[in-house]
């Protein structure tokens, strides 16, 4: 028969874990709870200079990203005049033959009672 | 201290990222980006060598239509003023030369022509339009910038050159 010792409920839950001795102490030298593993005096100084070196690599890795993102251009997703060399292309046209596009613009226009949106003007080079 | 150590340091990166990130661009006052292109006629010409001339450079491609209406223009005005100290250069960024040259040719343009098929001149002058005209002093300062064309502008062009050419 097995005899089991009932475990009073703990008012603070770290108390528990205390306990149980899952997680180190974290009652510093004056009684305060400060969350970490208190030292011995003589390694203080050690602490400290691990923070600072942890600083230290943080600035640097800063410095790293921003001299990265220095050498980037800025994203540009348009296209620059200079570049429309191939949207300038006359087989981009909608129309091959202009004249008869014409005329058949005009029939729906005089048919449908409809006019405009029938592109643009250009042939996209930008130079307007 | 190590603090104001980390914040100068910071302040060096980000100068120097700045810096990196400027780009060198025409602007009005400013030193025209030098350029060495190779000519139409296979021979290389740079911008540098040609201080104390007044100097225009005009970007131009076959397939903008303003271009073909503005190069006679252009044309004209260099062989007006060639004598006097004057230099037209036409830099073409067509991709394939071939249809530069052929364009020259049917419009009988003199003055020379360099090509710039990777877009690296036009691209570091950064004018945003087609064409496009930069108008140098003879000490190598961009003083005139002229972006697309409109009719009746190589008369300001005109006006522009002669005033260079009386400095």
């Amino acid at each position: 028969m097995n005899v089991t010792t009932p475990v009073a409920a703990s008012p603070h839950p770290l108390e528990g874990a205390e306990s149980r001795g899952s997680e180190p102490t974290c009652v510093g030298t004056d009684g305060t709870r400060s969350g970490r593993v208190s030292r011995p005096r003589g390694q203080q100084g050690t602490s400290a200079d691990r923070q600072s070196r942890i600083r230290g690599v943080r600035w640097m890795l800063a410095c790293v990203w921003l001299l990265t993102i220095g050498g980037c251009a800025m994203p540009q997703p348009w296209v620059k005049p200079h570049e429309r060399e191939r949207l300038a292309d006359p087989i981009l046209q909608w129309q091959g033959d202009l004249l008869s596009s014409k005329n058949s613009q005009h029939v729906r226009d005089i048919r449908e009672g409809a006019r405009g949106a029938n592109g643009v003007q250009g042939g996209g080079c930008g130079c307007k | 201290m190590r603090d104001l150590i980390h914040r100068r340091s910071l302040m060096a990166v980000i100068l120097l990222a700045a810096a990196g990130a400027a780009r060198a661009k025409a602007a009005p006052d400013a030193l025209a980006p030098d350029f060495t292109l190779r000519q139409i006629d296979g021979a290389n010409l740079r911008l540098g060598e040609q201080r104390g001339r007044v100097v225009m450079v005009n970007f131009w491609a076959s397939w903008c239509g303003p271009c073909r209406v503005e190069l006679p223009q252009l044309a004209r005005l260099h062989d007006k003023y060639r004598g006097s100290g004057f230099l037209l250069l036409g830099v073409n960024i067509d991709e394939d030369a071939a249809a530069a040259k052929a364009l020259a040719a049917k419009l009988g343009i003199t003055f020379p022509i360099l090509l710039d098929s990777k877009k690296e001149v036009v691209g570091a002058y950064d004018l945003n339009a087609m064409p496009a005209t930069v108008l140098i002093d003879r000490d190598g300062r961009v003083r005139h910038l002229h972006r697309g064309y409109k009719d009746g502008v190589e008369q300001v062009y005109e006006q522009q050159v002669r005033a260079l050419l009386r400095e």
